[in-house]
């Protein structure tokens, strides 16, 4: 097993957030479980520490810096220094670009894009102090490949690799790895909140059974991914985009 | 993920091209997570060790001589799987015979590329076609193709290494499309690991410092870099992944 590590999660609350906070619990790291839902994350961190895991759970909006500071020295001042950050907070966001607005867009972009960037940069004296760290960003299938009425959240997502290749070059001297899960159609509240609103064309059953592997991703087919590249097995490799889709996308 | 958890208990893997370097890497990771490996190579000397190696772990573990892209050849190492254990989950198509750099216009440049394809295009073909049957029949399997960032970047004098390896990147995605309802995965790995070959060539070249200071993380990889990687895309926490390509090369070309 792995040297035991502190690993923020953000977006810890539910779904692939969720799922990769107790694969990385299991793995034996120490979880600061991070979602603007406190309850949904203290449930989380409930589960870890009622196994015998380490969790600490804090409540705070990615969208606001002085909440992100907060945030990483609570957990840090907690569990200790945070060296594994998982990047997974992050609005949706379904809209045709006539009806989309400057605040929707700033929004999201601050959550999203911004929000990545803040809490790497929070974590990162832990980790240059360790000289040691891993930052993992969920980007999305969507930023690859394109997909209609959503040009603010893949745009958000396309950021998210740009952002993850130059930190790669940026932080790979300092031993730091910076890779993205790019998460294709997964099972998650997010999607659900879409199938029932009734936003994609034809029922995502079709969808779905289009992919190679025809059906919705399982969050922890995510949390395995987030998790290999936390892990020792991948020292090697940075600035990577793993596509987990089921072939949605390649 | 950890080798000391059976992931891959009663599992069967062929990985080619492993008496030495990474293909030998990968067989020993593939072993010591539970899988019985059948090895391949064209020297037995090399094979044999191994095999030694891996039966010392307490590994499962068979050879057999034989050379990539030789269709009787790859028919027989999949035969040979099923033969002795039945089934065949995991294919790894390591080997790869790779010529000299040429510049574009030199004569030999046909003939050369003919080479590398025959051997990693063609070899990762028929051993897929020949595996095939089996993993449908089974419900599923794992391949696990190379590819190489030099595919993407497109080095002066690599022509021949550059295309094969591209179109093995073809193969996997149209693989990963083709049978992914049959349960069968099919991705690339882009690896960085310095061959005696390519520590040849730095220094004949006199690129080694140039090249090194392209690496993010600041040092050429090592065999044993590259084989958790094949373990973790030959087990079930890559099961929703298929058709990608990962790079484990340091942060150079990123893919």
């Amino acid at each position: 097993m792995d040297k035991a590590r502190v690993a923020l999660v953000t977006g810890g609350a539910a779904g692939m957030g969720r799922a990769t906070c107790l694969r990385l619990a299991r793995a034996g790291h120490a979880i600061g479980v991070l979602d603007i839902d406190l309850a949904g994350a203290r449930a989380v961190a409930d589960m870890i520490t009622s196994v015998g895991g380490q969790a600490l759970a804090v409540g705070a909006d990615i969208g606001d810096r002085a909440q992100i500071e907060a945030a990483v020295a609570q957990i840090r001042s907690a569990l200790g220094a945070v060296t594994i950050v998982i990047n997974n907070a992050a609005m949706e966001n379904f809209c045709a670009i006539e009806a989309l607005d400057d605040a929707t867009w700033d929004r999201l972009m601050a959550v999203n894009l911004r929000g990545a960037y803040i809490v790497t940069q929070c974590a990162l004296p832990d980790m240059l102090a360790a000289g040691w760290g891993r930052v993992i960003n969920l980007a999305a299938f969507g930023a690859q490949i394109g997909a209609p009425n959503m040009a603010l959240y893949t745009a958000s997502k396309g950021g998210i690799i740009a952002m993850t290749r130059s930190l790669a070059i940026e932080l790979g001297p300092k031993g730091i790895t910076v890779n993205a899960v790019s998460p294709g159609f997964i099972d998650t509240p997010m999607a659900r909140r879409a199938i029932d609103g009734g936003l994609f064309p034809v029922p995502y059953e079709q969808i779905v059974a289009t992919y190679p592997i025809p059906r919705l991703g399982d969050p922890d087919d995510i949390a395995a991914a987030c998790a290999f590249f936390a892990s020792a097995d991948a020292t090697y490799i940075t600035g990577q985009v793993l596509g987990v889709n089921g072939g949605a996308a390649m | 993920m950890s080798a000391g958890r059976a992931v891959l208990q009663d599992k069967v893997a062929i990985v080619t091209g492993a008496g030495q370097g990474i293909g030998e890497a990968i067989a020993v990771a593939l072993a010591g997570a539970g899988a019985r490996v059948l090895v391949t190579g064209r020297t037995p000397d090399k094979l044999d060790r191994v095999a030694a190696r891996i039966a010392a772990d307490g590994g499962e573990v068979d050879t057999l001589v034989a050379e990539a892209g030789q269709p009787d050849q790859s028919a027989a190492t999949v035969d040979r799987a099923v033969a002795t254990w039945g089934r065949v989950d995991v294919l790894v198509n390591n080997a790869h015979t790779f010529t000299d750099h040429l510049p574009l216009d030199d004569p030999r440049m046909e003939a050369h590329c003919k080479i590398d394809l025959q051997s990693g295009f063609f070899g990762s073909l028929q051993l897929m076609q020949a595996c095939f049957p089996h993993m449908s029949r089974q419900g599923g399997g794992s391949i696990i193709n190379f590819g190489s960032d030099f595919g993407l970047r497109c080095e002066p004098g690599f022509l021949a290494y550059a295309a094969s390896k591209e179109a093995i990147r073809a193969l996997t995605r149209t693989a990963a499309r083709e049978w992914g309802r049959h349960g069968i995965r099919v991705n690339t790995i882009l690896p960085r690991a310095l061959s005696p070959k390519a520590v040849a060539y730095l220094e004949e070249t006199g690129s080694h410092d140039f090249e090194l200071a392209k690496v993010a993380l600041g040092r050429f990889g090592e065999p044993d870099d590259i084989a958790p990687t094949a373990l973790f895309l030959a087990s079930d926490a890559s099961a929703f992944v298929t058709g990608q390509t990962i790079g484990v090369e340091g942060g150079v070309t990123m893919f």
